[in-house]
């Protein structure tokens, strides 16, 4: 695959001298260098886009967070709640420091007192490696006075939601909260506070250290660099991958995942996590913000869940809508009902109970019920139900029919 | 001035559209919710959606000026 900076040689845990050797906190040196202005406009002209999951421009957010005068805080979002997402945690258990020296560069920008690292109690192997990089730089040419903290949270899939992010470092329950306002006009004890993924700090060093050019040389236009890719599901290698951004959907699930299992027939793919909805079977999907949105799913986490025709669609768009249904926190009515009904009628639809009913209803929802939570969180079951309908007709007519379709005989 | 409700505090009362159904539509279950929350209200229907406001048991609705 393409040139990778995030993971490079680097196969398991690097420690700070393995770091440095490679070139590492020479970017937070520059960045020391020069004014933190400096530093804005360079990663703008990067055109790094988040890799939490909207793709929003990273430069344009920290502009947005600067408009409010200080001071300011950054979190570092690690949560990572999509299931079975690996990225932000392989980068925090095997390269803290560069996922440190992100945080300070972003911090550096920001001009923040504070820095929170952001991660769920569970993931204990990380929350020690970064501690022990923590204490390194305290003790490094690097330091500045700058309160650094970890803070860890029960792993729920809300926790992960800036909002709720911005609760959990206040000491409150991690969930989200109404918008406006949002947090980089007011987040942690109503500063202007930088919420940012783990994988998206991690390009920071390079940028820095290598120029926006140079970053802007892998990818596409509009999505530069590189992303990690988790690879789930009916692939011969599960994974966490690098991949440049734009890479053929046909590729990476050839080249990274090693394909599918030999005689299995490739049906589709689940996208962004549980969040994107389904794409079909096109190899020629271009892996980045504007291609997958264009397929109809979404990038999102950078997560793919693989089908053959051994996955049986309605099987897993139960276990997506289940999912929402019970990780929906409880706080918006509306998200509770909706996310619970879709639940109930794709159960319905699996079993062929309820007759085309269900499937008008599921396609009413599916297209008309978007945006109505304090957060996201419907809209991931939506997306999944509307594409469900879209991508696999076959299977929905056969469930609806007889209660099973091909996959289901067959595995 | 634009508006918007709150779907953690809305409880479904519908006092809002019988006030102003022009902006505040209720679904199925009875949630409020504004069409277009990026869009202005239109100037002749600010009072109306400033009093459904006012009148939310929940104080649910927000507007935005
Ligand atoms: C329900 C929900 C869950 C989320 N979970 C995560 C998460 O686990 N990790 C994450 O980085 N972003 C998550 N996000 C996105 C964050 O709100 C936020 O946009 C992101 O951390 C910003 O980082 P970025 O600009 O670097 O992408 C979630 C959003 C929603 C709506
Ligand atoms: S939309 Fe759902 S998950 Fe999000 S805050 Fe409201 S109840 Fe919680």
């Amino acid at each position: 695959m393409a040139s990778v900076w995030l993971m490079g040689q680097v196969r398991a845990f690097e420690d700070q001298e393995a770091y440095r050797a490679r070139g590492g906190f020479q970017a937070l040196q520059y960045a020391l260098s020069v004014s933190p202005e400096t530093v804005v406009k360079l990663v703008q002209s990067s055109g790094l886009r988040g890799r939490g999951g909207a793709g929003f421009p990273t430069g344009r957010k920290w502009q947005g967070v600067r408009a409010n005068p200080g001071p300011r805080t950054v979190i570092v979002n690690g949560e990572e709640g999509e299931p079975g997402s690996q990225k932000d945690t392989w980068l925090m258990r095997n390269r803290p420091h560069l996922v440190l020296e992100g945080a300070l560069i972003a911090a550096w920008a920001m001009e923040a007192d504070n820095l929170y690292f952001y991660l769920s109690v569970e993931d204990w192997v990380a929350r020690q490696r970064l501690e022990a990089a923590v204490r390194t730089w305290q003790g490094s040419p690097e330091f500045w006075p700058l309160a650094v903290e970890l803070v860890a949270v029960p792993h729920t899939y809300v926790a992960g939601e800036e909002t709720a992010a911005v609760a959990a470092v206040e000491g409150e329950l991690a969930r989200p909260r109404f918008k406006p306002p949002r947090p980089f006009e007011a987040g942690v004890r109503g500063q202007p506070t930088l919420v940012q993924n783990v994988e998206t700090l991690a390009h920071l060093p390079y940028i820095l250290r290598e120029g926006p050019e140079a970053f802007r040389q892998v990818g596409t236009a509009s999505s530069p660099g590189t992303l990690l890719v988790t690879l789930r599901g009916a692939v011969q290698r599960p994974g966490v991958y690098e991949v440049a951004m734009g890479t053929p959907l046909g590729v990476v699930i050839e080249k990274a995942g090693g394909g599918l299992h030999p005689g299995r027939q490739w049906r589709g793919v689940l996208t962004g996590g549980y969040f994107g909805g389904f794409v079909g079977p096109d190899p020629d999907i271009r892996l980045d913000f504007e291609g997958m949105q264009a397929a109809g799913g979404s990038l999102g986490n950078g997560e793919l869940t693989v089908l053959d025709d051994r996955t049986c669609p309605l099987e897993l768009a139960g276990a997506v809508t289940r999912f929402f249904a019970v990780e929906s926190c409880g706080q918006c009515g509306v998200c509770q009902r909706l996310t619970k009904t879709l639940a109930e009628l794709v159960a319905d639809l699996a079993v062929g109970r309820g007759g085309e009913e269900v499937v008008q209803r599921l396609a009413r929802y599916g297209e008309g019920m978007r945006l109505r939570g304090a957060c996201a969180l419907p809209d991931g079951a939506v997306a999944a139900v509307r594409t469900l309908l879209k991508v696999f007709p076959d299977a929905v007519a056969s469930h609806l029919v007889q209660g099973r379709c091909e996959a289901c005989v067959e595995s | 001035m634009k508006t918007k409700v709150n779907p953690q505090k809305c409880e479904a009362y519908g006092d809002c559209h019988a006030i102003c159904p022009e902006v505040y539509q209720l679904d199925e279950w009875g949630y409020a919710f504004v069409a277009d929350e990026n869009a202005e209200v239109p100037p002749e229907l600010e009072a109306k959606a400033r009093e459904a406001a006012r009148a939310c048991p929940t104080e649910a609705i927000v507007i935005l000026d």
